[in-house]
């Protein structure tokens, strides 16, 4: 986290630059500033704690038959059962940490691999840029899941390579991304006088660029982490990610599909989860894209209710007040998830 | 105009080139020897070698590469590990059922995701405007095999409204076929019925604040005129991109949605193949698909340059 908050980014706009926050602060707002972010951070905080306390929380072994299948949600079962009498609890917990393992491998690879491309291709330019940025192209010209499954196929079917070739797809996105954010900061006044200091290539990467460009890649990230837990569930779902009957959403879909005519409820509990799971990091990605770029989110909703102001007086044909969103009130945290 | 739509037709060249090495490397690294697989249990290895033989399996990589390539140029992309026939062929009866499903998914993307854009713009930052918002964020949310799943069970298990699974192609049975295709057009279309909806709104938000809808209001056009012949018009060339993105999208996701409704397409077809170690058919799906991306974009570009001319 902390390199989450680290400086902002240099605001150059003319805009009056926001109050800086401290470390804490960014983090604060970030994760509890408005309603939607503290409903997001508390599903996450909740999913983590399921990933990582499984065996505390699952009421019963994950793999554990009962011989009483399909029951509905009840004191003992509070999910009910599936096909072969599991709990279906306890399978949603372990599914919880399949799916924050799968979230978590995918997207450190991408990172791992696909921010010092960036750095480099950005940063070297020349031919160097121009063959890296065609190989990235070329991997973003095939479908992500297709790609994903031709590389589990050759790897072989388990959570961990089906893992690595959805990391693989999200490469060059952030690729792409480091490299125009890197393109932009080495034009930047510190980078020059950092050159003209005769730093090395290294430490201006490391200490200039690589801090000032590595934001937008984060929020990026953030959102990849939802798209991860998709793309275990669809992997598992059709029997390449997690091998039945270890527990993981996609394989719990993929039972709960069997019986769907018999027991409907099935579908619903490892569903819901996905969707709550993707939708808090979505929610973490506006927030904390709001919170590191509060420049460009004030100005927006000062443009917005301008507008919204301007359309008013046009339709109603009388005047009336202009939403005065100040450029310099806070920012982050307050605007509603646009 | 004809040269710049040649120089980028050229420049695709090399995309596809390294797409295709890439995925014949790829298939290389597989462990496994096809030949083996070939040959069968009872081979003596007298016949393996001569099947490594008529493989080519003992040439260096490049020249593999080359006689897979000029084949796979003229069509002939050989034949599956498992069921003997041409990959071509198996891809032929598979790719009519895939394409009628991404057609029927484009249709609710764009239809659905116009509508519910042009609506929110229309009234920005009211209650209309927020539950659109909320659907729209958990359109993009659910995963569309999930909301397959969901789907079969509300409207075909219990309200009978639709066939659960299965397939009738269009050409046999339009009628039939159509009420085969409803429920998976939708789960799959409706991440990108989110995703149209959310940015056009943003789009068609700045439009209408502009000088020349100004104008046109001035005019005393009606609201509804401006909305959907003036303003729309303003938004084409953004919505082209979007649209563009989403069948890279469809293409990815329909595997799944296959699975969940039994329909006999690539990307059924696909996972057997990833199941089976069927590396010749996973060669020829993931090269055709990543065809049908590049055209695609391809496409995108001549699009863009017919609707705004001012793009260079």
């Amino acid at each position: 986290m902390e390199q989450l908050s680290s400086e902002l980014p240099g605001t150059t706009r003319g805009t009056p630059r926001p109050a800086r926050r401290g470390r804490s602060g960014v983090v604060r707002h970030w994760l509890w500033g408005d309603l939607r972010s503290r409903l997001a951070t508390c599903v996450v905080a909740i999913v983590l704690l399921m990933a990582i306390a499984a065996p505390l929380i699952a009421r019963y072994s994950p793999t554990a038959q009962n011989f009483a299948p399909f029951l509905g949600p009840s004191s003992a079962h509070w999910l009910g059962t599936d096909d072969l009498g599991r709990d279906v609890w306890s399978r949603l917990v372990y599914g919880a940490r399949a799916s924050m393992e799968a979230a978590g491998i995918a997207v450190a690879l991408a990172l791992v691999v696909g921010v010092p491309i960036g750095l480099l291709a950005g940063f070297r330019g020349g031919w160097v840029d121009a063959v890296l940025m065609r190989v990235a192209d070329t991997v973003l010209s095939f479908p992500g899941i297709i790609l994903a499954i031709a590389i589990t196929a050759v790897l072989g079917p388990n959570l961990v390579h089906s893992m690595i070739a959805v990391g693989i797809t999200f490469t060059p996105s952030i690729a792409r991304l480091t490299r125009s954010q890197v393109l932009v900061t080495k034009e930047r006044a510190y980078t020059e006088a950092a050159v003209s200091f005769g730093n090395s290539p290294w430490r201006i990467v490391m200490r200039h660029i690589l801090p000032n460009s590595i934001q937008p890649v984060v929020i990026q990230a953030t959102f990849m982490l939802g798209l991860a837990v998709i793309a275990e569930a669809s992997l598992s779902f059709i029997g390449l990610g997690v091998q039945y009957p270890a527990p993981s959403f996609g394989v719990m879909l993929q039972s709960a599909s069997q019986f769907i005519a018999i027991h409907p409820f099935g579908v619903y509990p490892p569903g819901v989860a996905i969707a709550l799971i993707v939708l808090a990091f979505n929610a973490l990605g506006d927030s904390l894209r709001d919170v590191l770029d509060p420049v460009a989110s004030t100005r927006r909703r000062v443009r917005l209710a301008a507008r919204k102001a301007r359309r008013r007086t046009l339709r109603a044909r009388a005047p009336i007040a202009v939403g005065t969103g100040h450029p310099q009130a806070p920012a982050a945290g307050t605007t509603n998830g646009e | 105009m004809r040269r710049l739509l040649l120089e980028r037709l050229v420049s695709l060249v090399p995309t596809l080139v390294l797409a295709t090495l890439g995925i014949f490397w790829l298939v290389h690294l597989a462990p496994g020897d096809p030949a083996i697989t070939l040959a069968g249990q009872n081979a003596t290895a007298q016949q393996i070698a001569t099947i490594r033989d008529q493989l080519g399996l003992n040439q260096p990589f490049l020249v593999q590469y080359w006689h897979w390539l000029t084949h796979a140029v003229s069509g002939n992309l050989g034949t599956s590990l498992s069921t003997r026939e041409s990959v071509a062929s198996e891809i032929g009866n598979a790719l009519p059922a895939t394409l009628q499903l991404v057609v029927g998914a484009l249709l609710v993307a764009v239809i659905a995701g116009t509508v519910a854009g042009v609506v929110s713009a229309r009234r920005a930052n009211t209650a209309t405007d927020a539950a659109v918002a909320t659907l729209s964020s958990a359109g993009a949310a659910m995963p569309s095999f999930w909301l397959g799943l969901v789907l079969v069970s509300l409207f075909a298990l219990k309200a009978h409204w639709f066939p659960a699974t299965g397939f009738v192609s269009i050409t046999s049975n339009p009628g039939q076929a159509l009420t085969y295709l409803v429920l998976p057009s939708i789960a799959l279309g409706a991440s990108g019925a989110a995703e149209i909806s959310r940015q056009l709104r943003a789009q068609l938000i700045e439009i209408l604040a502009s000088d020349h809808i100004r104008t046109l209001r001035a005019k005393g056009l009606s609201e509804r005129r401006i909305v959907w012949l003036h303003a729309l018009k303003g938004a084409t060339v953004p919505m082209v991109t979007i649209i563009g993105l989403q069948v890279r999208w469809f293409l990815g996701a329909v595997v799944v949605v296959e699975a969940v409704f039994g329909i006999p397409g690539l990307g059924t077809l696909m996972v057997g193949a990833a199941q089976n170690q069927d590396y010749p058919v996973i060669e020829g799906v993931v090269l055709l698909m990543a065809a049908i991306v590049i055209v695609v974009n391809f496409a995108v570009d001549v699009c863009y340059r017919l609707v705004d001319p001012r793009i260079r």
